[in-house]
């Protein structure tokens, strides 16, 4: 075995009565975990080792079972998302090639819809077979995640064992954890960030309470369910917090046992996080930073201090097991203000693209910043130092745009923007065609504005080239599955 | 009833309203969807729909939240 499943073996042997993973319906105990996984564990090792295995991961406990099968089988679990579009899902089978496919009686009927031609597997299959302990180096892969590649293919970042362990040991330093803990997860189990609520659970004997999806729709009741279920820690996309404080429910409850309210995934605006903090001023509340390419996160920020609507939250400090170095055509960028691309090393990066070594070559690359040559990840982000040695997110460096001569970023229209007390949420593109900035948004709650008057508004903040030649008022902007603002949806409306 | 059936229809017209008793249990509409939903009523109704409403039972229904748009406008 590894050491992270040396690790986790040692916390359900620890935690053995403790309830590790629960939903609405149901709870598993960490011993029930452990026989659970180990039974199918011993009926996926038929298939062979060191292959990926898709897992269809419904929001109820089952999941978190099957991947610890699939990690005890010697495999590396590729988690699914039921809802995808059939094409989407025919393109991931086709390109992972799984050895099987483990979810329940309902996913077969999907699968067996569109033709699909590989094993199935479900829990009620696993027989009386002996599990035998699989031989593992530590860099093994664990798990796999698709992100959707610029050009449409779904993309695998492949991560190891070694590379979770090493972000779970430098979280857990930065951020004591004990079993004592109650993780509220909202993040779907086919989405990245979800990995760090499950590991957490397992590295640290903490529960996982799987919060029901319906909930984050009515604020009130959600507040009374994280108190029902005595949730202390909270790691949520920026939307999900987001929706809670225009609804406001604090009011008429308030979340008493949550201690931590962190946030992953993109940016939080700062209008929605201080009515938390005014409500709420005894929590921690931490920003992080990360990317599917790493396992975990690699940059934290805890919030103290003012923060007006319009102002940008720093992406902070590196964890402990993560250097990033800013880089400017190819030299290293120390001086606060200047930007630079964020280039990632850890041990936590991941150890590639599935299957694509052209890629995997372009964007993890050795390169010496000082010390000596590293393994890098270029993220494609552009940050900055601030004077307090924070970094601090500028924009995608795909983001970035010349017009009528000038070098701008899109993502420095939308900051300015976004701080007019009218605009919830906006997203900026640009119509190269016509050469011209287009700026979309939504408005808050009860706000009355024309398309004219945001311009007219957005003109006293920027400068005339930076200016969006176009103003779209949109009732609410378009979401992908993770919560994040669509641009190619967006796209399609130019 | 129909102004609000207009404005549940700008949301999503692909429901039957008429039919349909589980919008939130059923997951039909969605957070941000829910978001919306409660602005346009307030600001069609002239009226606050309090955190203490936020139920999901006052919003699986068409019927269930006009009872729940007369109860605060006898109340206010």
């Amino acid at each position: 075995m590894t050491e992270l499943l040396r690790q986790i073996d040692e916390t359900c042997r620890r935690c053995g009565g403790r309830t590790a993973i629960a939903s609405r319906e149901e709870r598993v105990t960490f011993s029930e975990l452990r026989h659970r996984a180990r039974c199918l564990a011993a009926v996926i090792r038929q298939y062979g080792t060191g292959r990926p295995i898709g897992v269809f991961a419904n929001r109820t406990v089952e999941p978190g079972i099957w991947f610890l099968a699939v990690l005890y089988s010697g495999n590396f679990y590729v988690p699914l998302d039921p809802q995808l579009p059939e094409e989407k899902l025919r393109a991931i089978c086709a390109d992972a090639d799984f050895a099987c496919v483990i979810g329940n009686d309902k996913n077969r009927e999907r699968l067996a819809e569109m033709s699909f031609g590989g094993r199935f597997l479900t829990e009620a299959e696993t027989s009386d077979m002996e599990w035998a302990e699989p031989n593992m180096e530590e860099n093994a892969p664990a798990y796999m995640v698709y992100t959707s590649g610029s050009t449409g293919k779904p993309k695998g970042v492949l991560k190891s064992h070694a590379a979770i362990l090493s972000f779970l040991q430098a979280f857990c330093h930065t951020f004591p954890f004990t079993q004592d803990e109650v993780i509220g997860n909202q993040t779907p189990f086919f989405f990245d960030a979800s990995a760090k609520d499950y590991y957490l659970m397992l590295i640290t004997g903490a529960t996982l309470e799987v919060i029901p999806t319906e909930k984050f729709s009515m604020p009130t009741e959600l507040m009374e369910y994280m108190n029902d279920r005595r949730i202390t820690y909270a790691c949520w996309v920026p939307t999900a917090i987001s929706i809670v404080a225009q609804l406001n429910p604090f009011s008429l409850v308030k979340p008493a046992y949550l201690r931590r309210l962190f946030f992953v995934g993109e940016v939080m605006p700062m209008k929605h996080l201080n009515k938390w903090r005014s409500a709420l001023p005894e929590i921690q509340y931490v920003n992080l930073y990360g990317q599917s390419e790493l396992a975990g996160i690699c940059c934290y920020y805890e919030v103290t201090g003012e923060f007006g609507s319009g102002d940008v939250l720093p992406m902070g400090r590196c964890l402990s097991n993560c250097r990033i170095d800013l880089v400017d055509q190819g030299n290293l960028v120390t001086e606060p203000g200047k930007t630079g691309e964020m280039y990632i090393s850890s041990p936590a990066l991941a150890l590639e693209y599935y299957h694509d070594p052209e890629k995997t070559a372009a964007s993890f690359l050795s390169a010496d910043f000082g010390g000596g040559p590293r393994r890098y990840f270029r993220t494609g982000d552009l940050a900055q130092y601030d004077e307090a040695g924070n970094l601090v997110f500028v924009a995608r460096s795909d983001y970035q745009i010349k017009h009528m001569g000038h070098r701008i970023e899109l993502g420095e229209i939308e900051a300015v923007a976004g701080g007019l007390s009218q605009i919830d949420r906006c997203c900026c593109l640009y119509q190269a065609e016509k050469r011209k900035i287009v700026l979309f948004c939504q408005l808050c709650d009860q706000t009355e504005a024309t398309e004219r008057e945001i311009h007219g508004l957005l003109r006293d903040h920027l400068s005339a080239y930076m200016l969006p030649g176009k103003v779209v008022i949109v009732d609410r902007l378009p979401l992908n599955a993770n919560g994040k603002i669509d641009r190619q949806a967006l796209k399609a409306r130019l | 009833m129909d102004e609000l059936l207009e404005i549940l229809e700008e949301i999503n017209p692909y429901i039957d309203y008429s039919t349909e008793k589980n919008l939130i249990d059923g997951k039909c509409l969605d957070s941000l969807s829910i978001l919306t939903l409660i602005t346009n009523i307030c600001d069609a109704f002239d009226i606050e729909i309090g955190p203490k409403w936020m139920r999901n039972e006052n919003f699986n229904s068409v019927e269930a939240m006009w009872e729940m748009i007369q109860t605060i406008q006898e109340e206010e």
